[in-house]
């Protein structure tokens, strides 16, 4: 077992002695104005209702909770000079330049959404913010370190030198040189690498009725003992925010770390309101859903509870993979088979080799099943997730799942500094990630926050298909011809994300209904091919799955795989009454929704085509374009709705 | 680089403790020397000044010489600020210089060799990121001031193009699905034209769609949810009347406008935070402007023109 028992004292010694183990890359004094002493009615401290779309039944935002920039160690060591108001203009429709650069500081390569977000978190590696701002700023405290120096001198050495504490286990994390405690901690360059993420959410953030534009400030906890991924990023509901981020070697426990935003944030009366959402569970080989604590003790119902508050969602799709579910493990369900990374470890991930087994217990599906488990056990379930996929962009690009456009991952895989690599523009296996989507009633930060709580939100892996899913026990058989769906669907049930208790023994019936993604002239949206619903619930004690089709099916559309365009006919809209069919209203259960696309090309299939690589002829796969080779050529887009749980 | 020297000393030695001290110190003192050196460098008061030979083409014209006189004085700051020894770039521009002539195994070695060549000035490469690195160096040196409310204003006013709202609009809808409807979409939308021709009050019952629109909600955002050319359509539609049918991928739309709001320019509340920073960075640009002309103040520049 890999958790460890020890902890840190800090945390049983008072605000006091804690500063003192404070070892974050991160920052400022030590006192208690750690803490912003942000009065409760600050104006800035927003009301629902502010906004002149303010829409009593809801409407879709996309956006990306999970964005790297500059400031993060691993994207900025890769070459990457995207600032974080840069990634916000980005965000916004602006073209930006990205990496690689010439030595002049000239961008080679510029990127433009084709159509601008709703909202973005930046979510930098909490871990090393003060090593990268004063390794890079003349006249810092650690600029003139032999450390800096080889931070500047060789990105490629100090890349794996300074990712390997990040590895360590739990108890012996530590900030390297120059940011030892006696050096003083990076603490003033962390603390201005923090004060630019706040200044740049607040400058991007639309607070006029407009409601353009919604920014979220935020990090990201890097966890990653024996290069296990337990990484959660951390969104604030507002400005009012900790003075320092909390990083993997300030508390090795998500356990810890979950303490201190209780400390700093949600525990102090200044309207500080946080939320943390794990990724990449398909890394973590096992240890993302343990269902131990840090002691090694089964977790308990005052656990379970906590994390469920913290942690309502998790990140089901991004650049490194898709975590939904294991291919052949649970239920028949062969479209499964989605952009599964051949590794289970953030090591073998970055530097590739031999594929490693995955394990079952490192995907959401898995997790939602495990908690049915718990609950019927604890009476809580610690794994109530709904559902958001994001891009994890190291290149400071939020939003750029475009398939036919992808610039690479820039933060593992290929360094993409100085030069572009010949061929692929990164390792096949990584992808261009996904959006997030909320459904709230405007465009601002106390909706789309309110909308992550209460889990009325869903992942795509890139197209802006709008999905929506109402759970309950009177809703209409015709609700798909109800013009009053949507109105009905909040009267007489749940959306994605709610709950549902027993109800006179009825079972429960869903009405989902999707619509395609338009997309642009220049880049038209697919058509879809099904609309699918996961349910899972418990059978003998143990969680059991099932996949039904509840409208369209199977069809013969494909791709041409001499020009990628799409062959076959598919559905603008789908919309289906499912009643399920073998509802036990003693056992607990979930369900959610899968939505998917007609095939269409994989990223790697438009560069494949244009340099004119044939796997059959062996001299027209030049170096680089291995890849073309051994990923499929064309995939299924989708979205995932969060769960509606059944809880009798 | 050693693993040994990036990690925490897990009970740090009085050695260790001593040697990081040490290290600190040095690296305090190695940067109050570089910041001596560039701020007397920028300071006009406490002037040194330098004799700077620029190289240009025969055939160059006044702004191209001026360039060459900035570029060449931004690459003698980053010289004397010590960044063309240390500059990552720079280093290894040298070593590939020099490693088709000379062994290059002993970094610092060559680093002093092509130091010695004036290879920072010569190689167009190096040179380039020399000028970069001033150049970023010397902009960031503006001074931040308080930008008021009336100042913002004016900035606005000055560039409404950039600060344009674009117009929105609160409509209401009726939906034909073509997905349901099939072959009878055409033939239905036109019945329904014609009902809310005769009794626009009298609404029959449409399709579903999962979207309810938002509130007030402008063109892109239509084209976004609905397909390219809705939005425009929604915004051209008749105050208070039903509208032609509008088609899009998912059918067939009747749409009855309740409030339009015309383009408008922002307001100060609304763009304050955005002028800001428009205006910081031209501040930026302007601080770097002045220090440049300081800067030239300095320096006694003598033009060789190259035939």
């Amino acid at each position: 077992m890999l958790r460890t028992t020890a902890r840190s004292v800090a945390l049983l010694l008072g605000s006091s002695l804690l500063c003192i183990s404070l070892l974050g890359a991160s920052l400022v004094a030590c006192t208690d104005e750690r803490i912003n002493p942000a009065p409760i009615d600050d104006p800035r401290l927003e009301k629902l209702g502010r906004c002149k779309d303010f829409n009593p039944e809801k409407t879709p935002f996309f956006g990306d909770l999970h964005v790297h920039t500059s400031l993060s160690l691993d994207a900025n060591l890769q070459g990457n000079r995207v600032t974080v108001a840069d990634a916000y203009r980005f965000a916004r429709g602006e073209e930006i330049g990205v990496q690689p650069h010439a030595p002049d500081g000239t961008a080679m390569r510029t990127a433009k959404l084709s159509r601008p977000l709703d909202f973005v978190a930046i979510t930098d590696h909490a871990e090393y913010l003060g090593l990268v701002y004063g390794c890079r700023v003349p006249g810092s405290a650690e600029y003139d370190s032999p450390a800096c120096a080889g931070y500047r001198d060789k990105p490629d050495g100090a890349f794996f030198s300074f990712n390997l504490p990040l590895a360590f286990n739990q108890d012996d994390a530590a900030l390297p040189s120059p940011c030892l405690e006696e050096e003083g901690g990076c603490k003033a360059s962390g603390g201005l690498a923090w004060k630019e993420v706040q200044d740049a959410a607040e400058a991007a953030y639309d607070r006029s009725a407009d409601c353009r534009f919604t920014s979220f400030v935020g990090y990201e906890w890097s966890g990653s003992p024996g290069t296990l991924n337990l990484h959660r990023n951390v969104v604030f509901r507002n400005h009012v925010v900790p003075t320092h981020p909390t990083g993997y070697f300030d508390e090795g426990q998500e356990e810890g770390l979950w303490k201190r935003l209780d400390a700093d944030c949600l525990d102090r009366p200044n309207g500080c309101d946080v939320l943390t959402i794990p990724h990449n569970s398909n890394l973590s080989s096992g240890l993302m859903f343990e269902t131990v604590d840090k002691d090694g003790a089964p977790f308990d119902a005052a656990y379970a509870k906590k994390r469920a508050s913290l942690e309502p969602l998790v990140e089901i799709f991004q650049h490194k993979g898709d975590s939904e579910c294991l291919p052949g493990s649970t239920a028949s369900d062969e479209l499964c088979n989605f952009e599964k990374m051949p590794y289970a470890t953030l090591a073998s991930a970055t530097l590739g080799g031999d594929p490693d087994p995955l394990v079952e217990s490192d995907f959401v599906r898995h997790a939602l099943g495990r908690g049915l488990e718990l609950f019927s056990t604890l009476g809580a379930n610690p794994f109530m997730y709904g559902i958001i996929a994001s891009t994890d962009s190291h290149l400071g690009t939020p939003g750029a799942v475009e398939e036919d456009r992808f610039l690479g991952h820039g933060g593992a895989g290929l360094t993409v500094r100085d030069a572009l690599p010949p061929g692929l523009p990164d390792r096949p296996w990584f992808n261009p990630g996904g959006l997030a989507v909320l459904w709230a009633e405007e465009n601002s930060r106390e909706a789309l926050f309110e909308a992550m709580r209460r889990r009325e939100a869903y992942g795509t892996s890139g197209p802006r298909i709008v999905l929506r899913v109402f759970g309950g026990f009177d809703l209409e058989e015709a609700a798909c011809t109800s013009p009053t769906l949507v109105a009905d669907g909040y009267a007489k049930g749940v959306p994605m994300g709610g709950t549902l208790a027993p109800h006179d023994g009825k079972p429960v019936r869903l009405v989902v209904s999707a619509l395609r993604d338009v997309g642009t002239p220049e880049h038209p949206g697919g058509a879809l091919q099904r609309v699918q619903i996961i349910k899972g619930h418990l059978e003998g004690g143990a969680a059991r799955f099932d996949v039904f089709d509840v409208a369209g099916g199977p069809n013969d559309a494909s791709v041409d795989p001499l020009t990628c365009e799409p062959v076959g006919e598919g559905a603008d809209s789908l919309c289906g009454v499912w009643t399920d069919p073998a509802f036990d209203p003693a056992s607990p259960a979930f369900y959610y929704v899968r939505v998917l696309e007609n095939p269409s090309c994989r990223w790697q299939a438009y560069q494949c085509l244009a340099a004119q690589v044939d796997c059959a002829v062996p001299a027209s796969i030049t170096e680089g374009f291995e890849g073309c080779c051994t990923q499929p050529f064309e995939q299924q887009e989708r979205a995932w709705s969060s769960p509606i749980w059944y809880v009798p | 680089m050693e693993l040994a020297h990036l990690v925490r000393p897990v009970n740090g030695s009085i050695r260790a403790r001593a040697f990081a001290v040490g290290k600190i110190l040095a690296g305090f003192f190695a940067i109050g020397l570089a910041l001596f050196g560039v701020r007397r460098a920028l300071a006009p008061g406490t002037v040194t000044r330098h004799a700077l030979v620029v190289h240009v083409d025969a055939s160059s014209r006044d702004a191209e010489i001026a360039r060459a006189i900035d570029d060449a004085i931004l690459v003698d700051l980053a010289t004397r600020a010590g960044w063309a020894r240390s500059d990552a770039v720079v280093r290894e521009r040298i070593r590939k210089s020099l490693e088709a002539v000379e062994d290059v195994s002993d970094a610092e070695r060559t680093i002093e060799r092509g130091l010695a060549m004036d290879l920072p000035r010569t190689d167009p490469v190096a040179r380039a990121r020399l000028v970069s690195v001033a150049r970023a160096s010397v902009a960031q040196r503006a001074p931040e001031r308080a930008i008021d409310d009336v100042e913002i204003a004016a900035f606005i006013d000055a560039h409404r193009e950039a600060f344009e709202v674009p117009g929105r609009v609160r409509f209401e809808q009726i939906f034909l699905s073509r997905s349901r409807r099939g072959d009878r979409l055409e033939r239905d939308a036109l019945e329904l034209a014609a009902r809310l021709r005769d009794a626009p009050d009298e609404i029959a019952a449409s399709d579903a769609t999962p979207l309810s629109f938002p509130g007030l909600v402008d063109e892109a955002r239509l084209d976004a949810l609905v397909g390219a050319s809705f939005g425009a359509a929604v915004m051209r539609s008749p105050l208070g009347a039903w509208s032609a049918p509008i088609a899009s991928p998912f059918g067939v739309h009747f749409v009855r406008v309740r409030e339009l709001e015309a383009r408008r320019t922002s307001t100060v509340d609304e763009a304050r935070a955005r002028a800001i920073s428009v205006i910081r960075e031209a501040d930026r640009a302007a601080a770097f402007d002045r220090e440049m002309v300081a800067l030239r103040a300095t320096y006694d520049v003598a033009i060789e023109r190259r035939p």
